[in-house]
């Protein structure tokens, strides 16, 4: 397995996480869009609507939505199926607290076009650098 | 980000585990949104309290909070939780949920917060212009950004707390002089009159927060002015449930309007009558069971009217619930059996948003709140928004469609 792409951004919560790109072009709300229960997109007409999160490595532009969604995170984390890493064009408050309250990986300033669904990927995030490698199959 | 030798202590964990994780999210938090340095606040509030929406995961963590020895800094309140913690039984709420409810409400009495539970702190807590606070709930924060002058962003729940712990906030948006003039103006002249007429504000207040979105908005001839406290909480309410702005500069209420705001936004938007019908339409259930009104939570003066003008039309024929907060309890005990014959409910503590409304009342609704009514249809729920007076002629059977 080789690298495809390496791509860097700005480290905003540490860790690292393994798994597959699930690829948005649409913001996400946690709370109201993600069922805490089973990591699955349930917003009507969100375009990963029926699609689970969870193992992924979720890339979406930024959240939307009520701030109780920081709980969805750590909810999602508590029930084993979060994502294993979070990557934004930009983070707003609601993701950064979540994922600092549930340990999720999260980096920011992604150019998120080049990315698709479906790709196996890592997600590294250490105090003065962030990057996603996606690798070649 | 500038920290001063006394918050690198605090994240250093001098002060102890819970502090520094507060400061280490704060800081977090502020460097993401570019702020070059924290502020002290003077107050916080908090909101995500009920058990429904932050669930087990939620109660673990803050009592985990609670066990690494958090408190608050400084004077903080909390919104509403899912019931009224003396008539929960009224309200169907089964033992499991009281329960885990009452455990977050002790997890926050424990890191000395304030068990306030209602969503209108400003009516409670003594503000001045200028003054930094770290408020969560919307309606709150455009209140205090608004109406008192002080300054706060629109912080989320945990944000809140966590502030709360470490007594400061990023410094940065409405906390900054440049970040709190007005990008958009939204002038009503067109609809004043309908406005004023059927005393329709917050659905004026829902029209600006779809408009303003992010930014903060110069609303131009709302017709809203400091006598009419109650029209103008459920303006800013609706602003915040339809839009993510944090402050609406409205002039005559709002003492940092200035007149060159008029001449500096980058855009302006009139407002016609077309827009009005249409969240009328949207909100326009015929067949209401049920009468809600209390979002955001009536002040003592708005529940007096209330119960005189019910007085007046000889009682109520549908259910009638009002929501409160329990500061008000005692105030309230003299009416109370005058209240039980008009057929008026009171619930403190709670509202129809956080509680579980349709195990108690019913899935079809008519409320004065836009707030209410945009967050209750996208639970599910059939709703009617109309004005207050129509709302209660609506309750006492003598209300005529025009």
């Amino acid at each position: 397995m080789v690298i495809f792409v390496k791509i860097e951004g700005r480290p905003l919560v540490e860790g690292k996480g393994r798994g597959k790109l699930l690829v948005s072009k649409q913001p996400i709300s946690f709370y109201g869009g993600v069922d805490p229960k089973t990591g699955i997109v349930v917003e009507p007409g969100h375009e990963l609507e029926g699609k689970s999160i969870a193992g992924k490595i979720l890339v979406f532009p930024h959240g939307k939505g009520s701030t109780v969604g920081s709980y969805i995170l750590l909810r999602l984390k508590k029930n084993s199926v979060a994502p294993v890493g979070i990557v934004n064009v930009i983070s707003e408050p609601i993701i950064i607290i979540g994922c600092l309250m549930s340990k999720i990986p999260l980096m920011d300033m992604v150019e998120i076009d080049v990315l698709k669904s479906g790709r196996l990927a890592e997600i590294v995030v250490k105090e003065n650098g962030a990057w996603l490698e996606v690798f070649d199959l | 980000m500038y920290l001063t030798k006394e918050e690198e202590r605090i994240l250093d964990g001098e002060e102890g585990e819970a502090k520094s994780l507060a400061m280490k999210t704060v800081v977090k938090v502020g460097e993401a949104l570019g702020a070059k340095r924290l502020v002290k606040i003077k107050n916080a509030h908090i909101s995500g309290i009920s058990y429904k929406n932050i669930g087990d995961a939620g109660l673990e963590f803050l009592e985990e909070l609670v066990k690494k020895g958090a408190r608050v800094s400084v004077p903080t309140t909390i919104n509403p939780a899912g019931f009224d913690t003396k008539q929960w039984k009224k309200m169907n709420v089964d033992s499991e949920f009281y329960q885990k409810q009452m455990k977050v409400i002790q997890a926050f009495i424990s890191m000395g917060v304030k068990p306030t539970l209602t969503c209108t702190p400003y009516l409670y807590t003594k503000l001045s212009l200028g003054d930094h606070i770290a408020w969560a709930e919307s309606n709150a924060v455009l209140y205090a950004n608004s109406v008192i002058g002080a300054r706060t962003n629109r912080d989320g729940g945990p944000l809140a707390l966590f502030e709360a712990i470490a007594g400061r906030a990023p410094y940065v948006g409405l906390h900054l002089d440049e970040g709190r003039v007005p990008e958009v103006l939204i002038d009503f002249e067109n609809i004043r009159d309908i406005l004023s007429k059927k005393k329709l504000y917050q659905v004026a207040g829902y029209i600006v927060g779809k408009i303003a979105g992010n930014r903060v908005a110069l609303v131009r001839n709302s017709g809203l002015n400091m006598n009419m406290q109650d029209q103008v909480k459920l303006f800013l309410a609706a602003v915040g449930a339809a839009g993510g702005t944090g402050m609406v500069v409205l002039p005559g209420i709002s003492p940092e309007y200035k007149e060159k705001f008029d001449d500096e936004v980058s855009e302006r938007v009139s407002v016609d009558e077309t827009e009005l019908k249409g969240i009328l339409e949207m909100y326009g259930y015929r067949e209401p069971e049920v009468v809600v009104i209390g979002c955001p939570h009536l002040s003592l003066d708005e529940i007096n009217s209330i119960v005189e003008e019910i007085s007046r039309k000889r009682g109520a024929k549908k259910r009638l619930l009002l929501f409160t907060a329990r500061w008000n309890e005692s105030s309230l005990m003299k009416f109370r059996e005058k209240m039980e014959k008009l057929g008026i409910e009171v619930y403190f503590d709670t509202c129809m948003v956080v509680s579980n409304l349709k195990d108690f009342a019913s899935k079809k609704i008519v409320t004065d709140s836009a707030k209410a009514a945009y967050y209750l249809a996208s639970q599910g729920y059939k709703v009617r928004l109309v004005s207050r007076m129509d709302a209660l002629k609506i309750a006492c059977g003598d209300f005529r469609e025009n």
